[in-house]
């Protein structure tokens, strides 16, 4: 019973600073301070990216026979590739493509996982056995094994790598949603909107979805690293983004025959990478805390 | 247990073949003629269509499923290459043991040191091990690990000069490559036995154990440990899948002959048999190897296995109530 009482107190303390849940949980992030440092480099990032043209200093494209293989120097802040071209502003032009597909890859892959895994935790009995069963079959593949195979199927292109990276993540998201749906599909306030005759449709839209946005969002921005992972290698292979448009993956692939040579070629795309992924796993385990106290140890 | 087992591989078939069915949809989708891919460009209409008609390509798309399924269950035939005419399973095979060792010595790198650090860094809570290690696993879950294949063949292949750079011909040649690919798993594994491992160590038969005078390292490895590995092998198991689809790009970094490499090559060449069977033979592995993860999960859980004895028929009457009065018991 103490354990309960405190838990209480703690909650009322951190309500005086906010009106609701949305701001209790905003109020936690940012007491944690790496999160919010991943949030502005996450942020940072994406004004980057929208902002290429503006901020790199060169053409992505722009080759120079003259200036190949040049090491990090004050007029190429991190060298130039086999081709004379700027790398710093390859590597900008390249977070355009990748913020792009981790983003819309993990937006596919709400909506349909989503719908999925409401529809199977709402309805239950055959619809969920139907549809669980097929997630079954999804999982049974691992991830980027799936990717790669729903790649090489279609032609290589922005949109199929965002659909191949998706649909590989839609069983994740089926999943967390079915299971958040479960718990909230019990309590009173869903019998009382079916006993004043709200639609199925308007239940699951309007008062079930809106309560298990925590775990999605958690899950996202997760997701979101690992699709950024997968496009970058993806291209690596060869099956996601093709050359000559800049992609982190696609850079690093094609470096690999300089890679003894001229290291500093593989050393920033995989920085870049690395940085942002990072960043946002950070976040993730902020945001997890943040909207969940209770999983926090 | 034999019964669970039974079940849990029986439960196993139906999703099989719904994953031979998929993978085959999605491949029979893929643009390209395999008969002209099987001639090449040069070879005359009339020879395109005659080959397509002897293999069967022509027939409807239900008909060449069941057929394919049939000859998948009833004889082990994945089809022929269209590349080399070879049948697939003997390039499968081929090809297998080499990602079998590549995984297992991963798993293996990454099981001893994502359990020993795990360990180390919760039973040092907010020591410096303890951060160093975390935020060590933070950057290597971060990292995509062909790129840290390629920054280790940089390090040690061409600063230091001790380990070759790529390719398969001695020992030499599989130290980097279960290192890289390990490491990346390692930092998961790490990460789920310290907070498995915190969350154990604050349970009141931990505190019992220590009060009894049982030494802190046998606290640490028979009391806890044993209990803290439950959450940590289904870790194991989700990292077999994640090494499966890493061994693909590892193998492709390191030049190593394996199953994932010929996937990959068979995707450049249109090989649509090579790439499906290939793609269905991982995904068997990795269906095992859960099915593996599971019955460990019963020798390592005594009470998932008493469970499942509770609805054996010849045990009904007694066990059943002290079962549940140890459960009962336990959760309280």
């Amino acid at each position: 019973m103490s354990i309960t009482n405190s838990k209480n107190r703690k909650a009322t303390k951190h309500q005086v600073s906010g009106t609701g849940y949305w701001a209790n949980a905003w109020f936690r992030l940012k007491k944690n301070k790496g999160a919010m440092l991943s949030l502005a480099v996450i942020i940072l990032m994406v004004v980057i990216a929208i902002l290429a043209d503006v901020v790199s200093p060169y053409p992505y494209d722009l080759q120079n026979a003259d200036h190949a293989f040049q090491i990090p120097s004050t007029q190429h802040l991190l060298g130039t590739d086999n081709f004379g071209r700027d790398i710093l502003s390859r590597i900008i032009h390249g977070s355009r493509i990748s913020l792009l597909v981790g983003f819309s890859s993990i937006i596919f892959a709400i909506i349909l996982g989503g719908l999925l895994g409401a529809l199977s935790g709402y309805y239950a009995g055959k619809v969920d056995n139907i549809i669980m069963r097929s997630m079954d079959i999804l999982m049974a593949i691992p991830g980027m094994l799936l990717a790669i195979t729903l790649a090489a199927a279609f032609e290589p292109g922005l949109n199929n790598v965002i659909i191949a990276i998706g649909v590989a993540e839609v069983p994740i998201y089926a999943r967390v949603i079915r299971s958040s749906v479960l718990t909230i599909k019990g309590q009173e306030f869903i019998e009382a909107a079916e006993s004043i005759g709200a639609s199925d449709t308007r239940i699951i839209l309007r008062h079930i979805l809106p309560n298990c946005m925590a775990p999605i969002i958690v899950q996202a921005t997760l997701g979101m690293a690992g699709a950024i992972l997968s496009v970058a290698a993806l291209s690596f292979l060869g099956l996601g983004i093709q050359p000559p448009t800049p992609e982190w993956g696609s850079m690093l692939a094609n470096v690999r025959q300089h890679l003894l040579t001229y290291p500093h070629m593989a050393l920033f795309p995989g920085l870049a990478i690395m940085i942002t992924i990072f960043a946002l796993n950070i976040l993730g385990d902020g945001l997890r805390d943040a909207l969940d106290p209770r999983l926090k140890n | 247990m034999l019964k669970y087992i039974g079940k849990r591989f029986l439960l196993m078939i139906p999703v099989l073949l719904g994953v031979i069915i998929f993978v085959f949809t999605i491949m029979y989708l893929t643009p390209g003629n395999p008969a002209r891919i099987m001639l090449g460009p040069n070879a005359s209409e009339e020879a395109v269509q005659q080959l397509l008609e002897e293999k069967g390509f022509d027939r409807p798309y239900f008909v060449q499923l069941t057929d394919y399924i049939k000859n998948i269950v009833l004889r082990g035939d994945f089809g022929e290459s269209f590349q080399t005419g070879e049948p697939v399973l003997k390039e499968i095979l081929e090809r297998f043991p080499t990602t079998l060792r590549l995984a297992t010595l991963s798993v293996t790198v990454s099981l001893v040191f994502g359990l020993t650090f795990g360990i180390i860094s919760a039973t040092r809570q907010y020591s410096i091990l303890d951060k160093v290690t975390t935020s060590f696993a933070l950057l290597g879950v971060s990292m995509p690990s062909f790129w840290a294949g390629l920054m280790a063949t940089i390090l040690f292949s061409s600063i230091l000069g001790w380990l070759p750079a790529s390719g398969s011909y001695g020992w030499k040649y599989w130290i980097l490559p279960p290192l890289v690919l390990g490491l990346h798993s390692a930092a998961s594994i790490m990460r789920m036995t310290r907070s498995s491992m915190l969350e154990v160590i604050r349970q009141d038969y931990i505190r019992t154990a220590r009060a009894k005078g049982q030494t802190e390292s046998k606290v640490i490895i028979v009391h806890a440990l044993r209990n803290a590995l439950i959450p940590v092998v289904t870790v194991v198991g989700m990292q077999f899948g994640i090494l499966l689809g890493g061994s693909i790009l590892i193998e492709s970094v390191f030049a190593l002959p394996g199953l994932g490499r010929l996937i990959i090559g068979s995707i450049g060449k249109r090989d649509r048999m090579v790439v499906q069977g290939g793609v269905l033979f991982l995904a068997l592995a990795f269906s095992l190897v859960n099915l593996l993860v599971d019955i460990l999960y019963s020798f390592i859980d005594p009470r998932i296995k008493s469970q499942y004895q509770v609805t054996g028929k010849r045990r009904k009457e007694v066990p059943n109530n002290v079962d549940n009065k140890l459960e009962k018991q336990e959760s309280n």
